[in-house]
């Protein structure tokens, strides 16, 4: 565990909802909306911010994501991008819905940007019996219901089982 | 009938609920899929259909072809003269496919379509109306002289037409269709 005596102007610490603490440099914590609007408006000055919705295992994943686009100058973005695309390459859908709840709540546009544009090209194109089944979504249709939703629609699920 | 209400009140508690996902979330998904896409995943639960179907769209817009013509003569603009939309069919400029109403979802008889905004196409008959045939949605349109202080930009962008009496009839009812979506439609139907 950090501790919380080394906040100073270069660093703050972050806690997760499992109560694990990280140490983050300031301008990699500048990536998320969200922690900057706390800095600038001072609400930072506990030693600890706390994120009582995201988990260690996805936070550590979020701030990887940020040191890296902090790090990397604007003339990287060729880097980045293979970066980006590698980031989420073999991501399991329970890792990946808990990342995309992290960024919207962190607001960090460019990695929701990435996460939301993962999961359409993961639901594009397929039948939403196959959608249900990699997003672990329950069905909360009746037979009927599901049948009146199709054939309303009939035009969009032709060819489709 | 005990099957068909099975699991309505018994959802398990998930780790991870993407039937639960916030609709701002799911929308920003939704921004990055085809029409078509939107309308499919609609069928995957109750909770996303909600939110597809109020999805403004931001796909380019579909063609609009005669479906009682031949292929051929299906893209030669010379053979619309009959205004005959008795089926409908629709070409994906995105998806590049062809997509076909079903004659029970298709209403409209031989009517006179004056243009389209927004997925709504601008039918006139005795009185204007605006028609949405993928939502099956219909609103009567007021006839322009309940409008008599109305001004305004009119927005011939949207709409190109040959010069006669009823160009600005329907500049004028793009205008206010466009106004109309963004206000979300409720005002439609305060309209006297």
């Amino acid at each position: 565990m950090a501790s919380s005596i080394e906040n100073n102007n270069e660093k703050l610490t972050l806690k997760s909802s499992d109560g694990e603490e990280f140490l983050v440099e300031k301008h990699v914590a500048l990536q998320s909306t969200l922690l900057q609007n706390m800095l600038d408006s001072d609400c930072s000055s506990a030693d600890v911010i706390p994120l009582p919705k995201i988990d260690a295992r996805t936070l550590a994943l979020v701030l990887g994501y940020c040191k890296k686009h902090a790090d990397a100058s604007s003339s990287k973005q060729g880097e980045l991008n293979s970066f980006d695309s590698e980031f989420l390459k073999d991501m399991d859908m329970g890792a990946l819905f808990n990342l995309v709840l992290a960024a919207n709540f962190m607001e960090i546009k460019g990695l929701l940007d990435i996460a939301a544009q993962k999961i359409a090209d993961t639901i594009k194109d397929k039948p939403h019996q196959e959608v249900r089944e990699i997003f672990h979504v329950e069905n909360d249709y009746t037979p009927e219901e599901e049948a009146a939703v199709r054939e309303e629609n009939r035009w969009a699920f032709e060819g489709f089982p | 009938m005990a099957n068909s209400c099975r699991s309505r009140k018994r959802r398990r508690p998930a780790s991870s609920d993407w039937s639960g996902l916030h609709s701002d979330l799911l929308g920003s998904i939704l921004n990055r899929l085809s029409f078509v896409d939107i309308v499919r995943i609609g069928a995957v639960c109750p909770s996303w259909l909600s939110v597809a179907k109020s999805h403004p769209s931001s796909t380019p817009p579909m063609l609009m072809l005669p479906d009682n013509l031949g292929d051929e003569e299906r893209y030669l603009l010379s053979s619309w003269s009959e205004h005959d939309y008795g089926s409908s069919c629709f070409y994906s400029l995105s998806d590049e496919e062809r997509y076909t109403l079903s004659s029970n979802q298709w209403k409209l008889g031989k009517t006179r379509c004056v243009g389209s905004s927004h997925g709504w196409l601008i039918l006139s008959e005795d009185q204007p109306y605006i028609y949405n045939p993928f939502r099956g949605v219909s609103f009567q349109l007021p006839s322009l002289p309940s409008f008599p202080d109305f001004t305004g930009n009119v927005r011939k962008d949207i709409y190109s037409h040959t010069d006669n009496d009823d160009n600005l009839q329907v500049a004028y009812l793009l205008l206010l269709v466009t106004h109309l979506v963004s206000a979300g439609w409720m005002v439609t139907c305060e309209i006297p």
